[in-house]
């Protein structure tokens, strides 16, 4: 297993700079998942660690040891790309055997690893087949047993899942992390998925604009963002400028709300502040229709009233557009009940789930 | 059923202009070529159908036999030569570099220029007078302009082997070119990740994704270079002329009765590149049979 460490890597195309200064450390066999919108960097970052690129500064190291002198071929790495790219003129077997007969095997002695990962990826028997002769996801399956067969100290995965459909993507995911759990061998794998990032990763990092937004453990990134922009670009959001009160009350155009402790650092700046509120933790409870019940702005504990403006139902979740008093909210309820547009309910915004991050006046969409 | 022949009769009235024109103007010609060949040619006074005379004629003269290898030299050596110089140039100009789009672009000029004015530009420049026996003799490097070895006029059929590698070199450099380009640098990136070093990558991954533009680009280059007569007539040997120089001498002679030779030749040369097309086309497909592309 391989510790990789990247310290101070830049590049830039045509003085266009893509990488700033950028540091980043894997830990030896952990899933690492890069996170990122198109061309924020990160399948340069990618191709710059196996080595088809060469950075214009800095260093990466595998296990403390630099590879920069080293070209591809000597990093002894595994990639899976975005297009597999099998060799179309070669077989199954052959495609598999590539790596092992590069480092001088036969394909007669090869021929028994190449069958072990070849039923890890579950294609046992596809030997003598062509990749045109494959489906989609075989086809990447196929990839991924070429790039592990050799017993690489590092696998490097390329949007390994973007050009497959649904249903092959969370059979192909849930391969990827057995596969890479069985073997124990690190991995750096680039999306911009986030689903799949949250779902793959040990740890992950997003990134915008050649630089590392946030790094940390799924959960951390997902509960805590440290900005408007990793809050955004990791799934539906309500952001709401907020002013503290406290550690943890802060008073928004909803009314106050109970807040997740804040930050030490946030607190002393006295700063305005944006409350991440995630969609699917926002409970949805209706409301009470008797007349002498209290009047729904009074209700305590996070609770607040609001009118169903739209609703639309996906598969097992309903996504509503809420209005609280004239603050749209967005809200994903996980239920087989559907309110209608113009229904009054009343929504309940549990505390330990309202992380405050600082308004950075920037958000992914702007 | 009635529907599909009627649909069928559209198709072929539809091809008919195109279809009759090919025939009248290809297939037309040689077949009268092929009856004069045999003796029939009233208009010269030839009635002798049918008859393998002129091919005995032909086929047994030293002069056929020398043009036959000459033919075949002059073909196949600019063949070789462009197919290897042009796929290595378009390697070369597909891996992002510096330089690689001037260079691209400077060696497909040759391609606008018509074969003649290849032809007068290798006269100026490697004739014994021309520019580059001057210059020699400038520089003192050699004792006269005529001392500068002769290249064109030749035997050994340099000259029309330099007009040959001018516009064919480029003509090999798009078409491979043009099928790199189609494939990507992905292939030859994924052979490395794999522990494949440039060369290793190249013979293994690109090379067989790249052979089918080899292949017909040199296909049409030796069809070209065994069929065609100006290059061989303006800048080859008084003897041995290619076969097109001698089927145009035959045909020539004020002696109309031998007409019927200069078809001979004309036979012989579509049958014998007819038949080499053939039999490479058939290995090549093999070879990629047996590598299951096809």
């Amino acid at each position: 297993m391989t510790r990789v460490h990247i310290e101070g890597v830049s590049k830039s195309y045509d003085a266009h700079p893509v990488l700033h200064a950028l540091d980043l450390m894997v830990d030896a066999g952990y899933f690492f998942t890069l996170l990122g919108p198109s061309g924020c960097g990160k399948t340069t970052l990618l191709r710059l660690i196996a080595g088809l690129l060469d950075p214009d500064a800095g260093d990466i190291r595998f296990d403390g040891e630099s590879v920069l002198s080293r070209p591809p071929e000597g990093r002894n790495i595994g990639m899976v790309f975005q297009q597999h790219v099998l060799f179309p003129h070669m077989t199954v077997e052959e495609n598999v055997a590539f790596g092992l007969r590069m480092r001088g095997t036969g394909i007669r002695e090869a021929r028994p690893k190449v069958n072990e990962v070849l039923e890890m990826v579950q294609l046992a028997g596809y030997n003598r087949r062509f990749p045109r002769q494959l489906s989609g996801g075989q086809q990447q399956r196929v990839a991924l047993a070429r790039a592990v067969v050799v017993d690489p100290v590092l696998l490097l995965l390329d949007e390994p899942l973007s050009n497959l459909d649904a249903r092959l993507r969370d059979d192909m995911r849930a391969l990827l992390r057995s596969v890479q759990r069985s073997l124990g061998i690190t991995t750096i794998c680039v999306t911009h998925d986030q689903t799949e990032a949250i779902e793959l990763s040990d740890r992950m990092a997003v990134m915008f604009d050649g630089k590392i937004a946030q790094e940390g453990s799924p959960a951390e990134l997902f509960e805590q963002p440290v900005s408007a922009m990793v809050a955004e670009f990791l799934g539906s959001t309500n952001l709401l400028p907020a002013r503290l009160l406290d550690r943890s009350h802060a008073e928004t155009s909803l009314g106050p709300v109970h807040v997740r402790s804040c930050p030490d650092q946030l607190y002393a700046a006295q700063e305005d502040v944006l409350l991440n509120i995630r969609c699917e933790h926002i409970a949805i409870l209706p409301a009470v229709e008797d007349a002498e019940a209290p009047s729904l702005a009074r209700l305590a504990g996070n609770h607040v009233a609001a009118e169903v403006v739209s609703s639309v139902y996906r598969g097992g979740l309903v996504f509503y557009r809420m209005n609280v008093d004239g603050t749209p909210l967005s809200v994903i309820d996980r239920s087989d009940r559907q309110f209608v547009p113009g229904a009054r309910v009343v929504l309940r915004i549990p505390p330990e789930h309202v992380s405050v991050i600082r308004d950075d006046a920037r958000t992914f969409s702007s | 059923m009635n529907r599909r022949s009627g649909n069928t009769r559209a198709i072929l009235l539809g091809l008919a202009p195109a279809v009759l024109t090919l025939l009248l103007l290809f297939v037309g010609p040689l077949l009268l070529a092929l009856v004069q060949s045999f003796g029939h040619a009233p208009m010269f006074g030839l009635q002798e159908f049918p008859t393998v005379r002129f091919y005995r004629t032909v086929l047994g003269s030293r002069r056929f036999q020398a043009a036959l290898w000459y033919t075949l030299y002059y073909a196949l050596v600019p063949t070789i030569l462009s197919t290897v110089a042009g796929t290595a140039l378009a390697v070369a100009a597909s891996v992002r570099m510096r330089g690689s789009r001037f260079l691209t672009f400077f060696i497909r000029l040759p391609l606008v220029v018509p074969y003649l004015v290849g032809a007068a530009l290798v006269v100026a420049l490697f004739s014994n007078g021309g520019l580059i026996a001057r210059l020699l003799y400038l520089l003192g490097m050699i004792e006269a302009t005529g001392d500068f070895p002769r290249i064109l006029f030749s035997a050994g059929g340099w000259g029309i082997m330099l007009v040959y590698l001018f516009k064919q070199v480029p003509f090999v450099f798009i078409v491979v070119l043009s099928v790199l380009a189609g494939m990507g640098p992905e292939y030859r990136e994924a052979a490395r990740t794999l522990g494949a070093g440039p060369w290793r990558a190249f013979r293994h991954v690109v090379l067989p994704r790249i052979m089918p533009g080899i292949v017909t680009s040199s296909l049409l280059v030796f069809a070209f270079n065994f069929q065609s007569y100006e290059i061989p007539y303006l800048l080859g040997a008084s003897y041995p002329g290619t076969l097109p120089v001698e089927a145009l001498r035959r045909y020539q002679l004020p002696n109309l009765q031998r007409r019927p030779e200069a078809m001979a030749y004309v036979m012989v040369i579509t049958a014998f590149s007819g038949v080499v097309l053939f039999l490479y086309l058939r290995a090549y497909r093999r070879w990629e049979r047996s590598r299951g592309s096809l």
